[in-house]
């Protein structure tokens, strides 16, 4: 089905909304570059431009030269010596050995829970290019599939309101405006909304902005459309992505097939990998094709050097890690019920195995990536679901999990902490009721006791505690 | 609407030494105080006293409080 956006798509050109001529951007000479000095000594940052790699601290030097001369200019809403400051106050912290950044505050937009952080200097009198100094999370385009105008507008406004910094992308995917006044960010937000029609990501307690593989637009693997399911996901939620009410973050990932290029598996705490549940589907001819050597394996993507003749065993059969594979009398055999989805065969072998044609999504919840400790990947929940518009499905299973972690989840506690708080067993079969299945196992129990309730049995069992205790201490 | 928005501002006007909550926390005391009330009609009646101005949000980035409009220690440059 072709897709169909919510509302009419705005498109303009760079030269519709842009605010700056290639003229005011390229403003400086090699010979000003290269006799240029910023207003601080930052000789301990400076050593970070000796090594090999570029250096954001060499960019940054250049980058407040062209700021210092557009704002010599009238040209700049904020302060011109944002980026001067911050070198400065970076090397002061390296100095210290502590950070001088205030964070967080009652910073936002209108109505807008997340998208802002605040954070101020606690060195403004020193710094006062960077007295102020929010990060402005903006919402990705699902796979971040953009074109230049979009890209170019984006660097205007972040240099006309902003400090002109930015990181693209963010952990979650957000494109990152770094650094600017409270007073800036309203208009800011207008801008961003009315005129590039583009909204604020997520922040704080919310759903985080949803992110997405490339997908049925480039990939042949993709097994659901992930950029429909991505979008269609952050409309629906919305309210939970801009107001904010969870314990803590929440992030949805979509990958279309298990190889995972947006690892949802790791750093989402709901994940929605591609998957099938029919057979494999085998060309027994290509088979022969990669042992003969007609075809190279994995699509040519290790043809670099000389690797020797294709061995199906050592490089497929053997690298099964269910060993469901066989070679039986020249043909290849998979046992589909034993295939645990790792792609390995079918990313070797292209030509011959593609998975099923029954596809949907497996939905695996629990996954986290902190920077301090605690990284997990999700639990494997619901192996199979369908995954097709209006996703009626999808989202009454996610409204299920929503409902109970708002209500039992503990502050500042990610979904993944609440289920090990009140075990995997009780959230899948007591609050999603779902069935258990061994494959969520991680190994067998090696004590063989096992604690029966009483609904747990059939026909149920009598027991006196009194009795009991009467003929047994505790 | 009205009996859960005036729940949240008389439990956050009751903090003794907090001037920010969590959501959880003002969930938990609207429904002891309303028995029936649900968690999303509790998260529209903060949402529409964020919009009138009386309540504002508070973030660290990771997380959102709650607070009424201009109280407690403000970080500020």
């Amino acid at each position: 089905m072709a897709f169909e956006p919510k509302r009419p798509q705005k498109t303009y050109t760079y030269d519709d909304v842009r605010l700056f001529t290639d003229a005011e951007l390229n403003n400086y000479t090699a010979e000003e570059e290269k006799n240029f000095k910023i207003k601080h000594d930052i000789p301990l940052l400076e050593e970070l431009e000796s090594g090999p790699w570029p250096s954001f601290v060499a960019d940054s030097k250049r980058y407040a030269l062209r700021r210092r001369k557009l704002g010599e200019e009238g040209k700049l809403l904020i302060n011109p010596d944002v980026v001067e400051d911050l070198l400065g106050q970076v090397e002061l912290s390296m100095v210290h050995g502590e950070t001088h950044w205030k964070h967080g505050g009652i910073v936002g937009v209108i109505g807008y829970g997340g998208g802002v952080i605040g954070r101020y200097s606690d060195l403004a009198a020193k710094y006062p290019g960077v007295a102020h100094f929010h990060t402005v999370r903006v919402a990705q385009v699902p796979s971040k599939f953009y074109n230049t105008a979009f890209l170019r507008s984006l660097a205007d406004l972040w240099e006309y309101r902003g400090s002109g910094l930015l990181n693209l992308h963010g952990s979650t995917g957000d494109i990152i405006f770094l650094g600017t006044f409270t007073e800036q960010l309203e208009p800011l937000f207008a801008e961003l909304t009315r005129v590039l029609d583009v909204d604020l990501g997520g922040s704080g307690s919310n759903l985080r902005t949803p992110e997405c593989c490339l997908g049925k637009a480039r990939c042949q693997y993709a097994l659901y459309d992930t950029q429909e399911m991505c979008y269609e996901m952050t409309m629906h939620y919305q309210d939970t992505l801009h107001r904010p009410a969870f314990p803590y973050k929440f992030k949805f990932k979509f990958d279309g097939c298990p190889n995972g290029c947006v690892a949802s598996i790791a750093r989402a705490d709901m994940s929605f990998i591609g998957t099938w549940c029919d057979d494999i589907r085998i060309d027994q001819d290509a088979v022969q094709g990669y042992i003969n050597g007609a075809f190279p394996p994995g699509g040519g993507s290790h043809s670099g050097r000389d690797w020797g003749k294709f061995d199906i065993y050592a490089e497929v059969i053997n690298r099964c890690p269910t060993g469901c594979m066989s070679l039986e009398y020249g043909k290849l055999v998979i046992d589909n019920p034993n295939c645990t989805r790792c792609m390995h065969c079918i990313n070797t072998m292209p030509r011959a195995l593609r998975p099923g044609v029954e596809t949907g999504v497996s939905i695996l919840i629990g996954g986290k990536a902190p920077i301090l400790e605690g990284a997990q990947l999700s639990t494997l929940i619901v192996p199979f679901m369908k995954a097709e518009p209006p996703y009626d499905n999808v989202k009454e299973f996610i409204d299920k999990v929503f409902e109970w972690w708002m209500e039992d989840g503990k502050n500042r506690e990610r979904i993944g902490e609440s289920i090990q708080r009140v075990g995997l067993q009780r959230f899948v079969s007591d609050i999603l009721g779902l069935p258990v299945a061994p494959q969520m196992v991680k190994e067998p129990r090696t004590n063989p006791y096992i604690f029966w309730k009483e609904e747990d049995v059939p026909g149920g069992f009598e027991r006196d505690i009194d009795d009991y205790r009467s003929r047994h201490a505790r | 609407m009205d009996d859960l928005k005036q729940a949240v501002v008389e439990f956050l006007q009751g903090g003794k030494t907090k001037t920010k909550f969590y959501f959880n926390e003002i969930d938990k005391a609207v429904k002891d105080k309303i028995p029936g009330a649900k968690t999303l009609q509790v998260k529209k009646a903060c949402s529409e006293l964020i919009n009138e101005g009386v309540l504002e949000y508070y973030s660290t980035g990771s997380t959102t409080l709650y607070g009424l409009k201009g109280t407690g220690i403000r970080t500020e440059g």
